[in-house]
């Protein structure tokens, strides 16, 4: 996962209203060379929330320098938008996991793939709704999900589904 | 050039591939509108293989050939008429300053001859060039590396069973470019590094691109990216993409493998690989695992373009995945790797809804939603297809799957952010009602055929599409 996908994401676990920015858990963090496109960096810099992607790329040590605060006239500033394209589109975190800043909700991250689907059962979390109070429509049966993840122990929400249920 | 004053108002004919015919207009249309021109045409039918646009300039022209699969070629039209003598006359009327810098002494051409719906014979073919004396041209022949290449067209009609003896229209003009029919072959799934049983062909994905108006330094997605065909076509347009899919293995490259030949998909079978394999990596953004109809994307967030390919309840997976062995399903399993394994209560209509919603608050404003809309033909009507108070339709291209279903290619333009009211308005359209039908299109599209009317059926949705 790159940190502009990062930034462009947000926790959708029921009854939350803060779930941005995800935080991000790291086990492995890689640097890819990715070629430089100085218009496409300008381009994303104003569609970013710039303080959430300062915060990652120094969660991720990989604060490049970048400013607390962004720099006016950064179309000019190719030293500038280099750093912005390291962070964007090169660092990547590979393992790990983003959590729901309200509600702890992990969703893993394998492989530089984040997997963000929702258990049927998740408002469970949220408290806001009953297990069979889940008024949308079902994506995936519980059942799928679990089988879904390579480990499935390792999802601790297939846990909790059981005891609902049982 | 000294001749560039008067070549403002010159004319040009496209000369286009005689399939996929519907997408034709739209295509040319939209790559039009890319570089801001309008579209021009004269005595024009659409179904036919020339088009005479007006009101451009060469660089236009070869804009929109730069990016065209549906193009074959083009030209700066010097002439055209009924007859060969209707041509003579009109290119004895075509202005000889226009003409001269390319039939200067120095220079070296060679002329071609084309004919659609027959073939001429060499002999022939050297008697057309013999018989176009009249016009000055100085230079030397060079059949190998010429300079300038002119192309006398010949249109003898659509009817392979009705072939006239004498062209029904002739044209003459300077070749400029060739279209990208090329990218068909290169970008061919099947060569492709990962594909599943829905990887839309390559063809189709780059007229899906252009309907999007897809452009450089785009950021492009697509909900139901499934093998990233769609993204493949994008990235060579200059965008970078991203995509999401609810399918874990499909996106990690798991499981059983499309190929005849292999029984599981390698390691490294991926989007990104994808896109490596066309030198497009630095395109890539990301791939997720998630569901479609989950707002998981930061309110705020727009993309410049939303291209995809919904499953439609045919060819999705009606198996578990998981461990190997439950992938080893038997035969009539043949639909195999979904799309999407949506569950049944997934109905298209809601996925359509979504869809719409979605890019109502996730387009960038002007940006464009190309989907494919499956309708079984015999009631289709343009009031099935879904609307959104923030989308402005742009185009409705049909492909014909079987003798009752086709799929249609909906083009959409967001021309305004969605207020509160529009929420509520798109729910309550009429047109919803008789689209809550479209559940019941799995059960049309098998209806009154037998297993091996469907097999037929299948085979042909790809060769169709390849």
């Amino acid at each position: 996962m790159k940190l502009l996908t990062h930034n462009m994401l947000t926790s959708h676990v029921k009854g939350v209203t803060k779930g941005y920015p995800l935080l991000i858990k790291a086990t492995e963090v890689k640097v890819n060379e990715v070629e430089f496109n100085s218009q496409f960096v300008s381009r994303m810099i104003p569609k970013l929330e710039w303080s959430a992607l300062v915060q990652a790329a120094e969660g991720l040590g990989h604060l490049e320098d970048l400013p607390a605060e962004l720099v006016s006239d950064y179309e000019n500033n190719e030293e500038f938008l280099k750093k912005v394209h390291k962070v964007l589109l090169e660092v990547e975190v590979v393992e790990g996991s983003l959590q729901c800043p309200e509600s702890g909700r992990e969703f893993p991250i394998s492989r530089g793939v984040p997997n963000m689907l929702l258990n049927e059962d998740e408002d469970v979390f949220s408290g806001a709704f009953g297990p069979g109070g889940s008024s949308s429509r079902l994506t995936v049966s519980p059942r799928r999900l679990v089988s879904l993840h390579p480990a499935g122990s390792v999802w601790r929400w297939g846990r909790s589904r059981n005891k609902v249920e049982n | 050039m000294a001749a560039t004053s008067g070549r403002s108002c010159l004319q040009y004919l496209i000369h286009l591939a005689q399939d996929n015919l519907d997408f034709r207009l739209p295509e040319i249309k939209s790559l039009l509108s890319l570089r801001g021109k309008p579209f021009c045409p004269e005595n024009y039918k659409e179904k036919t293989p020339f088009w005479v646009l007006g009101e451009l300039c060469e660089e236009d022209v070869r804009g929109v050939m730069a990016r065209s699969v549906c193009a074959k070629s083009a030209f700066e039209l010097w002439g055209h008429g009924k007859t060969h003598c209707d041509l003579k006359t009109s290119l004895l009327k075509y202005p000889t300053e226009n003409m001269s810098p390319y039939t200067q002494k120095d220079s070296t051409y060679r002329i071609n001859v084309y004919t659609f719906n027959k073939t001429l014979e060499f002999k022939d073919r050297i008697e057309r060039i013999d018989a176009m004396e009249y016009l000055a041209f100085e230079g030397t022949v060079n059949l190998k590396t010429p300079q300038h290449t002119f192309c006398l067209l010949e249109d003898y009609g659509t009817d392979p069973n009705n072939i006239p003896d004498q062209p029904l229209y002739v044209y003459f003009g300077r070749w400029i470019a060739d279209g990208q029919r090329e990218l068909i072959r290169s970008y061919s799934v099947k060569n492709r590094h990962f594909i599943g049983n829905t990887s839309m062909d390559a063809g189709l994905s780059f007229i899906m691109a252009n309907h999007a108006g897809v452009k450089q330094n785009d950021l492009v997605f697509d909900p139901f990216v499934g093998t990233g065909s769609l993204l493949v076509a994008c990235s060579h347009f200059g965008a970078y993409v991203c995509g999401t899919d609810i399918d874990y293995n499909t996106i990690h490259g798991k499981g059983r493998s499309s190929r005849k030949n292999q029984k599981w998909r390698g390691p490294d079978e991926n989007i990104r690989a994808n896109l490596r394999q066309y030198g497009k990596e630095k395109a890539y953004v990301d791939v997720l695992v998630s569901d479609a109809s989950k707002p998981i994307w930061r309110p705020g967030m727009h993309f410049d373009a939303i291209i995809t390919d919904p499953p439609y309840g045919i060819r999705e997976s009606t198996r578990r995945t998981g461990s190997h062995k439950d992938v080893t399903k038997p035969p009539e399993d043949y639909f195999g790797e979904s799309h999407v394994p949506v569950s049944m209560a997934y109905h298209l209509s809601d996925i359509f809804a979504d869809l719409l919603t979605f890019a109502a608050c996730h387009l960038v404003t002007g940006g464009r939603l190309v989907y494919w809309l499956p309708v079984h033909s015999p009631e289709y009507c343009v009031e099935m297809v879904p609307v959104h108070p923030c989308l402005r339709m742009i185009s409705n291209s049909e492909q014909t799957l079987s003798s009752h279903t086709s799929r249609r290619l909906i083009t959409m333009e967001k021309f305004k952010e969605p207020e509160e009211s529009d929420a509520l308005a798109d729910m309550s359209d009429p047109r919803y009602s008789p689209y809550q039908g479209h559940n019941a299109f799995r059960e049309k599209y098998f209806s009154g055929v037998n297993k091996r009317g469907m097999k037929e059926e299948d085979d042909k949705m790809n060769v169709n599409g390849e």
